[in-house]
């Protein structure tokens, strides 16, 4: 028997360091979907062909926006809360869906109902105090749906996995930098274009475009508001995002290469 | 090698295509050119000769690289009367430029100790890396703005942050004409107005070392140069309003369809004649002087840091010269015969006007003027005399030219220590970010040494003085 839990794997710019506390390694970050506890690998090995995908191709993101410690009155884990720069409900109704398909092959969840979506980054002890002066937001994207198997001592093995494409990947540029954007709609495309920025530049998270575009031009001109509102109160690593590019669509989804000058 | 012709020494032609409307010129020595990643940058120089008005030709200096539109060390001079003016042949940081200043030290004669007093007291000084910095003076007012936009370096002289004779060593007395405050957005002015001062982040920075080599000793002895003294290199431009004022005026011209027709959307240009061109080279012009002012300022930190640390009086600290190399600017060149005005675009590229240039003061009338190439953070940097070139629109090169991308440096230097690297070859770095420093590697970089050399084979400039830089501040 193993210990074993469905999640999605995050990846983030993590800082260097983190207050103190049994601190989780930065491969094993994740959202926890499914807690299954002990159980039998082999026999959930063979179920797994069967699992229902996600309605999602592209890692979904956002950002850490609170650390809250879990569970309220024990206050064992210290955890990110997380904000989505696009419609939770694609997550939120895969967990559904993946708790429906695992309740149907047996498995009992006690509460099925109470989705919390959250990263736990380190347990006790820790100190409180220093955990509520993490520098936040951190961004982050979801980089596939995994079945984990818990191996103690704040390890986790990946036996299985469902990988999503990356919003962004950074591409290679002389003198600027660049990113290959995708998405499966123009408002996704917009949100990944800044979450790529704010890959890079953390801060920068406080001035995303209240509505996302709907045109590569108007994307554009969005993102470099949002750099030049950054720069204005708090300054900004990018000058701004070319007019490069367009739009490139295939299988549902769009493809987009962002200059960044720098 | 792209269907490159050799037609001069370090000259190469890329003959006119279809829908060119001038030939293609590219200075490098055959090894650079095997060097570098040229596929791209070439593309660059054949779509720049698409533009209206183009004379001459579409010209690429040896550190050429891809960049916005034009290439990075892209020169390209249009017809006043047909020709237009485009933000990617000046870039989005106007008026980026360097200044190189002498102080009247032998660099030996500094003691170690001493020289990180010094480098921690210019990097408290001139605020660097991301942000506003840490400047203690008050924000710019509307006022300031209208007078320092119009008066160029001027006004940072008036008001106590220089000395007249710095106006006369810097490009065009650090005054471009024709700037308008009223052509700079609201926006653009929010941005820059604590940032007059800064160093910026990037490839910006403060340098300072050793005047290591002599080859000119004539132009040297004139310009006060002498091996072993101790030199100050910035590089700096013109900050948030700068990059502002392009983004303002890229906004406007596609809005307004100039784009059409282009090869490439980041070419978008408008007539030089036309209302929408007339106002971006106002608001360039602004931008430019924004830059000019924002040097002379670090210049008067650095002076201080001097005095506090070394009791140097700080005006003996004297500018040797200061230039652009993101601009467009106005010019009178001989075409076919005829003196013409001209709308010069360099970018990433910088003017070497040889002896005689009108502008010049009196100083670099004899010799012509100093052309200041920085390298990368180790090797070095040069000093230049320009030769007035035609061929090139009197321009030379502007650095080393980056050969590795900023992706690529910082996977190769992840985990290792830069500083500590960079402290064990002689050269103590400073900056705001670990990922400038990786960014900024002196292995992300050509060899200056050879781009110079190229130039000097051109024709361009001759070799001077050769730096090397022992304190640095990045942005």
């Amino acid at each position: 028997m193993q210990r074993l839990f469905f999640g999605a794997h995050v990846c983030a710019p993590w800082p260097e360091l983190f207050p103190s506390g049994r601190v989780i390694g930065e491969t094993m970050r994740h959202i926890t979907l499914a807690f299954l506890g002990a159980c039998s690998f082999s026999k959930l090995q063979e179920q797994l062909p069967n699992i229902p995908p996600p309605s999602f191709t592209v890692g979904l993101g956002g950002t850490a926006s609170r650390v809250v410690f879990l569970p309220p009155d024990e206050q064992r884990v210290a955890a990110l809360e997380l904000q989505w720069w696009e419609n939770p409900q694609s997550l939120i109704h895969y967990q559904k869906n993946l708790i429906d398909w695992l309740t149907s092959l047996g498995y009992a969840f006690h509460d099925q109902h109470s989705f919390y979506p959250h990263i736990t980054i380190a347990r006790s002890p820790f100190e409180k105090e220093d955990w509520k002066n993490l520098v936040l937001p951190i961004p982050f994207y979801i980089t596939g749906i995994h079945l984990y198997e818990s191996m103690g001592n704040l390890n986790y093995q990946s036996r299985w996995h469902h990988p999503l494409k990356p919003p962004f990947v950074e591409l290679e540029h002389t003198a600027d930098i660049a990113f290959e954007i995708r998405g499966e709609t123009m408002e996704q495309l917009h949100r990944h274009a800044e979450l790529a920025l704010c890959f890079i530049f953390p801060p920068l998270a406080a001035y995303t475009a209240p509505i996302p575009s709907q045109s590569l031009d108007e994307i554009i001109i969005e993102l470099n508001n949002m750099i030049a509102t950054a720069d204005t109160e708090i300054g900004c690593p990018f000058k701004a995002v070319s007019f490069h590019g367009k739009i490139h669509q295939s299988n549902h989804l769009f493809c987009w290469e962002m200059i960044v000058d720098v | 090698m792209s269907n490159l012709k050799q037609i001069a020494p370090a000259t190469y032609l890329i003959e006119q295509e279809q829908g060119m409307r001038v030939p293609g010129l590219i200075i490098a020595t055959e090894k650079l050119l095997k060097e570098m990643d040229i596929e791209k940058p070439l593309e660059q120089v054949r779509n720049v000769a698409y533009l209206p008005g183009i004379v001459g030709y579409s010209i690429a200096m040896p550190d050429i690289h891809w960049g916005y539109g034009f290439p990075i060390g892209g020169v390209a001079a249009m017809d006043v009367d047909h020709g237009v003016i485009s933000p990617g042949g000046v870039g989005y940081d106007i008026n980026c430029g360097v200044r190189l200043a002498l102080i009247p030290i032998p660099f030996a004669e500094i003691k170690e100790k001493t020289k990180k007093m010094l480098l921690d007291k210019i990097f408290s000084l001139v605020p660097s890396g991301v942000g506003r910095g840490h400047r203690q003076t008050k924000s710019l007012s509307d006022y300031d703005y209208k007078e320092l936009l119009q008066k160029g370096a001027r006004w940072s002289v008036e008001k106590g942050f220089g000395y007249p004779a710095d106006l006369e060593h810097t490009e065009s007395h650090g005054m471009i004409a024709e700037a308008d405050p009223n052509a700079v957005s609201l926006q653009a002015k929010v941005r820059g107005q604590d940032q007059l001062g800064s160093i910026g982040s990037g490839n910006h920075f403060v340098e300072i070392g050793e005047l290591h080599q002599i080859f000119l000793p004539d132009v040297a002895s004139s310009w006060g140069i002498s091996q072993g003294f101790t030199y100050v290199l910035i590089h700096s431009g013109s900050r948030g309003l700068g990059h502002q004022v392009c983004q303002d005026t890229l906004n406007t011209f596609v809005r307004q369809g100039y784009d059409q027709g282009l090869p490439d959307k980041q070419l978008v240009c408008a007539p030089i004649s036309s209302v929408e061109g007339k106002h971006y080279f106002q608001a360039m012009a602004a931008a430019a002087n924004f830059a000019f002012n924002n040097r002379q300022h670090i210049l008067h930190e650095v002076r201080q840091a001097f005095k506090e640390v070394l009791g140097i009086d700080p005006e003996s600290i004297r500018l040797l010269y200061d230039v652009c190399h993101n601009i467009a600017k106005f010019e009178t060149h001989l075409v076919k015969g005829k003196m013409k005005e001209l709308c010069v675009h360099r970018k990433g590229a910088t003017r070497a006007f040889g002896p005689g240039a009108d502008e010049l003061s009196p100083l670099f009338k004899k010799t012509g003027q100093p052309v200041l190439v920085p390298g990368d953070m180790l090797r070095a940097s040069h000093l230049l005399v320009g030769m007035g070139n035609p061929l090139t629109w009197c321009s030379s090169c502007h650095g080393a030219g980056r050969a590795r991308s900023r992706v690529k440096s910082l996977e190769a230097w992840r985990g290792k220590d830069a500083v500590d690297f960079m402290e064990k070859k002689g050269v103590v770095v400073k900056a705001s970010s670990h990922r400038t420093i990786a960014e900024e590697m002196p292995d992300a970089y050509k060899d200056v040494d050879d781009v110079v050399a190229a130039v000097e084979e051109a024709g361009l400039a001759k070799m001077v003085a050769r730096l090397r830089p022992h304190l640095v501040i990045k942005g």
